[in-house]
């Protein structure tokens, strides 16, 4: 009888330090940096924020917004606490977060770098295989995309040599070598199979002439700018920010277990949202079936 | 500026100024306002084509970019406005399009700068176009506009103020020439009757009018002249009555020097003639003619009745009369007196009446009284012919009456006051009828005065004369 208590005793001291040792035992702690931005970039921001949190929900998560002002005290704080691991967002708080003296791993999302191989994470340019598919499915006339590759994006070596193909040409960050490099091609490719890349960061009267040619030449324009639709381009293939902070989680998960986040690179974004002009469709001849009208996000009629 | 003062009316020199500073403010206003238009409209004309060649540069960066001249020339197509005279576009590397041959006349200005030149007919515009991110100048645009426009309508706003502004001082300068000619006039008015008054004219006003303190100043040189005319007329009063004063006195003068002169010759002739009836006679008895004793006598008599005449005057009107009172009948005087004159009133032919009806002695200076009755008592024998002379004697009150009346050839009522003065005669000349010095009636007044009494005569012509002595009865007593 007393063994009999004995035992069950000893099970419920052994259940008691299974249970507070599991409550009692520190959760692994990251941070987030983020530079401080307008509204609608702070709305992408908590986009990606959101899709961290739902990846790594046993986090406790400290964030920080990062600006000219306050990187002492951002410097200070990240310095004085032990961390496991600190994600920045974007190209700026990622060059702050380098130069600090930090032990603890650094994942980013969200940017554009050159170098895959000193950072890990997500980058926001849009993986090959993405974008291949997306052709594919919607847009199957089409076989070459020119792309005027401005040096930020990292050439991801793809082993997909399928069609349609991307055709990259190195061009300078500059206006002028984007328009140069635009009209040119619109002004040369083959309408019915190929199409050109419209960059993210040309001027808005530069986009209305050259989606004016365009137009003129039935010239198909696919951009990963949103509001380039409006001037006429016909397809938009855009980041799903959540899913990006989903993939930002998943990566920093494996970082946290692993304990080796050199093992990691820099991986583009497959995570996308797409969008479609329906106007320059009907213009181009393009069919876009109504039961695939559901797969994009933003639909101009 | 004192000459200028002095030389001008106050309504000239009101008008001269009043024209120069209107001068002067329409010049300065006319000037600013072109200035200020000019430089206004020159800046606003400036920003607003150097907004044009900024807005042509941006419609044109594409086409700079890509190089198509087409391009350009649809988009300066547009502009189509004539005051641009040269339009090119440059890439940093060469001129891409010029609208013209010629070259632009800008000087030394890089179209590849945002720069503006001024010329005397153009202005020059260079703006860039650039990359937004990079900043790289990509290429520019020279806009050359024709001032030829603008110069034409700053000259014409410049007429038309000049039209304005000369409008206006004429009408202000027309409203203050007839103001001041309102308001001067008044003074004109004044300077005017004050001249006239200067040149001798009286009896000028002038109607109040014009402002307030003008019309009190009319008001106060009316009221002055009236004032000054009063005073002349007073002193002209006074100047005429001293001139006549000073005739009168000049006048009288003369005639009492002709008096004195008279006096003279009536007193020598009276004292010379007996004196030469008495060395007629003298000479007479020297070559024994005869014995003249008597008639010498009397001439010598009557020469000491003369001088005798003269100290009793000389005594009298120096108050030296002596009185040596004493009662005494009246009419035991005049009865004496009358005897005395019997023989003279006979050579006359004329009669003596006395008659005295104061009986009582009286008591004051018998010789006095007697030389007076005597004096007056001859004055009627010498002036009458044929005549009677009634003497009277009566009293009154307190008074003894002795009057003297002779129906002689009596005396003219002119005459009448001038019988008691010295030495005075109605006939003065040589060739008077009757004798006397003239000192009789002034020594009877002279003695009635020391006796406290008076003379008075009252006389007719051609009827005669009553002569009345008054004499109190009981002199006072001389303290």
């Amino acid at each position: 009888m007393a063994l009999k208590i004995f035992k069950k005793t000893a099970y419920c001291l052994l259940a008691l330090l299974v249970f507070s040792s599991s409550v009692l035992a520190e959760k692994p702690s990251i941070a987030i940096l983020a530079p401080s931005s307008n509204q609608e970039l702070s709305t992408v921001f908590e986009l990606i924020i959101d899709g961290i949190k739902q990846s790594t929900p046993q986090f406790t998560k400290d964030i920080q917004l990062l600006t000219d002002d306050n990187q002492d005290k951002i410097k200070q704080w990240l310095t004085s606490h032990e961390f496991q691991a600190v994600v920045t967002i974007g190209n700026k708080t990622t060059d702050f977060a380098n130069t600090l003296p930090i032990t603890f791993p650094v994942v980013t999302t969200g940017t554009l770098f050159s170098n895959n191989k000193s950072h890990s994470g997500v980058s926001l340019s849009i993986a090959d295989d993405a974008l291949k598919n997306t052709l594919r499915h919607y847009l199957p006339h089409i076989k070459k995309l020119h792309i005027g590759d401005e040096g930020d994006n990292i050439i991801w070596f793809t082993t997909d040599l399928s069609s349609p193909q991307l055709i990259r040409q190195k061009i300078g960050h500059e206006q002028k070598s984007i328009v140069q490099f635009l009209w040119k091609t619109i002004n040369q490719v083959d309408p019915k199979t190929e199409a050109v890349w419209i960059n993210n960061n040309i001027e808005h009267i530069f986009l209305y002439k050259l989606s004016e040619r365009a137009w003129e030449r039935n010239v198909t324009l696919i951009s990963n700018n949103i509001s380039h639709l409006e001037s006429g381009t016909l397809l938009a293939i855009y980041p799903d920010f959540k899913g990006m902070g989903q993939r930002t989680g998943e990566l920093l998960s494996t970082i946290i277990k692993q304990n080796n986040p050199s093992s990691l690179r820099l991986e583009p974004l497959s995570a996308i949202h797409r969008g479609i002009n329906l106007r320059t469709a009907q213009h181009l001849g393009v069919e876009i079936p109504s039961a695939m009208e559901n797969d994009f996000r933003v639909i101009i009629k | 500026m004192k000459h200028f003062v002095k030389n001008h009316s106050f309504k000239q020199i009101i008008l001269i100024l009043s024209f120069f500073t209107l001068f002067v403010l329409a010049i300065s206003y006319t000037l600013s306002m072109h200035y200020l238009f000019s430089t206004s409209i020159s800046g606003h004309m400036q920003d607003m084509w150097q907004r044009q060649a900024d807005n042509i540069t941006e419609q044109a960066r594409f086409s700079i970019i890509t190089e198509s001249k087409s391009d350009i020339e649809k988009i300066l197509l547009l502009l189509d406005n004539p005051l641009i005279i040269h339009v090119s576009v440059y890439t940093p590397n060469q001129l891409l399009y010029s609208s013209n041959s010629t070259t632009p006349p800008c000087g030394a200005i890089n179209p590849l700068s945002d720069a503006f030149v001024e010329t005397e007919n153009v202005w020059c515009f260079s703006s860039t176009a650039k990359d937004y991110q990079t900043k790289q100048i990509i290429g520019g645009v020279l806009l050359v506009v024709s001032k030829e426009a603008i110069n034409d309508l700053i000259q014409q706003n410049l007429i038309n103020n000049v039209l304005v502004v000369s409008f206006l001082t004429a009408i202000i300068f027309g409203f203050l020439y007839h103001s001041t000619k309102r308001l001067t006039a008044p003074l004109a008015k004044l300077s005017t009757v004050m001249h006239r008054i200067t040149g001798n004219e009286r009896g000028l006003r002038i109607d109040t009018e014009g402002t307030m303190d003008i019309r009190n100043i009319q008001a106060s040189f009316n009221l002055m002249i009236l004032q000054i005319e009063q005073h002349e007329s007073n002193l002209e009063e006074k100047i005429k009555d001293r001139v006549l004063e000073l005739s009168d006195a000049y006048s009288k003068a003369q005639g009492a020097s002709q008096v004195k002169s008279d006096i003279l010759r009536i007193v020598s002739h009276e004292m010379k003639t007996p004196l030469h009836s008495a060395l007629f006679y003298l000479h007479l008895m020297k070559t024994n003619d005869g014995n003249f004793v008597t008639e010498i006598m009397n001439c010598l008599e009557r020469l000491q009745k003369q001088i005798d005449n003269l100290l009793n005057y000389s005594q009298a009107s120096e108050n030296k009369v002596t009185l040596n009172k004493s009662s005494f009948s009246p009419k035991v005087l005049l009865e004496q007196v009358t005897e005395e004159y019997a023989s003279m009133f006979k050579i006359r032919h004329n009669q003596l009446i006395v008659s005295c009806h104061h009986q009582d002695q009286i008591h004051s200076d018998e010789q006095l009284i007697k030389q007076i009755v005597s004096n007056l008592i001859d004055n009627a024998n010498k002036h009458s012919h044929h005549s009677k002379v009634t003497v009277d004697c009566n009293s009154h009150k307190d008074h003894l009456i002795i009057s003297v009346a002779d129906t002689g050839c009596g005396i003219s009522e002119e005459n009448l006051e001038k019988v008691f003065i010295p030495f005075w005669q109605i006939d003065m000349s040589s060739a008077r009828v009757h004798e006397g010095s003239g000192l009789g009636l002034s020594i009877c007044q002279l003695f009635a005065e020391a006796l406290e009494g008076d003379i008075s005569v009252v006389s007719t012509i051609d009827e005669g004369s009553i002569f009345t002595l008054s004499i109190p009865l009981n002199p006072s007593i001389p303290q």
